[in-house]
């Protein structure tokens, strides 16, 4: 099955990494925002050089009416999400969240009113450094039906391009985080090579004379190390790096 | 049933932390004679026992642990990058949908499921996917004694050898790779007999 980090072009990627700015990046993910349908996306990181919990840095798709609100509140004092994004990277599907504080209770009512979704996802981000970190969400209006079917290729694919956000938005602020091209192991480059031949995964691993399983592991290895977001990417990006011709 | 615990629940989850890490140091240091270091002479905690990692229990109706597997996401230091590197070198996998489980631990077999395997083992299993499915991860990679590999395939686990690194003492360590998929779930439940009412419990 094609994920839908596959339909993204090649092209938009190359030229969003020639020139990274707010304006992209919020141009980027918009565009993502029409991919998935139904959605909005924001990426929030407060350890940016200059920036604070309470100062953010932020790139949103939705209205500035919530974040106002939401910060005239303080509502990152009690936010549930803010408290284990900052402590850990699995992914934080909102629903399952304990809403027993009225506090809580009433920071997700006005979250629901503001119309900032029924549905949310948060994926906690860190690196270059240990002191840096973001939180990439997903708000949905799905209905619980629609968000139970889906959830799962959402986060998977959105768990890509939280880190892809976050490395550019890194980059931005002079946290230079240049792909460890010494990384990529020899298997990883040779599976690329047929990648980049249009093979799929069950070929590549028939090539190598490795599992399906197994070829998809050094793809998806190869498409992290070189700070890509889809295969075709990883392929441009490994061909201008010399690692294949 | 199953339970999904984070590193930062220590403090909170303090009893089952206690638990685990007393039956880690039974399993793989009393047991298996593993050369790792103890704790107090009775835990084995390393530094992979962070914030960010996370735990897949066992539990029974009281509380009581029955087993428990650790989880790292592969994008941070975990084993195969790092204590395990050079048993298979040119196996770096990095993803951030890849994580890594190691420090299977069921100290007593107790009940068993219909195919042979204990209960605790087959509920590990099962929230090992489970968790995956929760939280978008795509594969998981594995580092144990052969011997596991046989109560994998008895739950219905099919899952793939990277590598064989072979020990004097402790036999031979596979690396092993599976995808996580709404349909291993299905194929665990199948083999094991766990039904859809064992499901994940978050802390």
């Amino acid at each position: 099955m094609k994920m839908h980090l596959d339909r993204l072009e090649v092209a938009r990627l190359l030229k969003l990494e020639r020139d990274v700015n707010d304006m992209a990046l919020t141009t980027f993910i918009d565009h993502l925002r029409g991919l998935y349908g139904r959605t909005h996306l924001v990426y929030h990181s407060p350890s940016l050089p200059g920036k604070s919990i309470t100062n953010p840095f932020l790139l949103l798709t939705y209205s500035d009416d919530w974040v106002d609100h939401y910060k005239s509140e303080r509502y990152v004092a009690i936010d549930p999400v803010f408290n284990l994004g900052a402590r850990s990277i699995t992914p934080i599907d909102w629903s399952r969240l304990p809403k027993t504080k009225p506090k809580v209770v009433k920071l997700f009512k006005e979250a629901s009113e503001a119309r900032v979704g029924q549905q949310g996802l948060t994926i906690p981000v860190r690196g270059p450094n240990a002191s840096t970190w973001a939180l990439f969400s997903a708000t949905t209006d799905d209905t619980v039906a629609q968000w139970e079917d889906r959830r799962y290729e959402l986060t998977r694919d959105l768990v890509h391009v939280a880190q892809f956000v976050h490395q550019h938005v890194v980059e931005m602020h002079g946290l230079k985080q240049e792909p460890d091209l010494n990384a990529l192991t020899r298997r990883e480059i040779v599976a690329l090579k047929w990648s980049a031949e249009g093979k799929t995964t069950d070929e590549v691993g028939f090539s190598l004379g490795v599992s399906r399983e197994t070829a998809k592991a050094h793809l998806d290895s190869a498409r992290y190390k070189l700070g890509a977001l889809n295969r075709v990417h990883a392929v441009a990006k490994a061909i201008r790096a010399g690692l294949i011709s | 049933m199953i339970r999904l615990l984070h590193g930062y629940d220590r403090s909170d989850c303090d009893d089952l932390f206690d638990q685990m890490f007393r039956h880690r140091k039974a399993v793989f240091i009393d047991d298996k004679k593993w050369e790792i270091p103890s704790t107090d002479g009775i835990y084995e905690i390393d530094a992979y026992d962070r914030d960010d990692t996370v735990y897949v229990l066992s539990v029974d109706p009281v509380g009581r642990l029955l087993g428990s597997v650790r989880l790292i996401n592969t994008t941070l230091d975990h084993m195969a990058s790092s204590a395990f590197a050079t048993m298979f070198p040119g196996l770096t996998i990095r993803s951030p949908t890849i994580w890594e489980a190691t420090r299977f631990a069921v100290p007593n077999a107790g009940k068993l499921q219909h195919n042979g395997v204990s209960q605790a083992a087959c509920e590990v299993l099962l929230g090992m996917s489970l968790f995956g499915l929760e939280a978008g991860v795509s594969q998981i990679t594995a580092i144990y004694e052969q011997s596991m590999a046989r109560v994998y395939r008895r739950c219905g686990l099919k899952h793939i050898v990277l590598g064989r690194h072979r020990t004097n003492n402790h036999g031979t360590i596979e690396f092993g790779l599976w995808d996580i998929s709404r349909a291993l779930e299905g194929a665990i439940r199948t083999a094991t007999g766990l039904t859809a009412e064992v499901n994940l419990i978050a802390a």
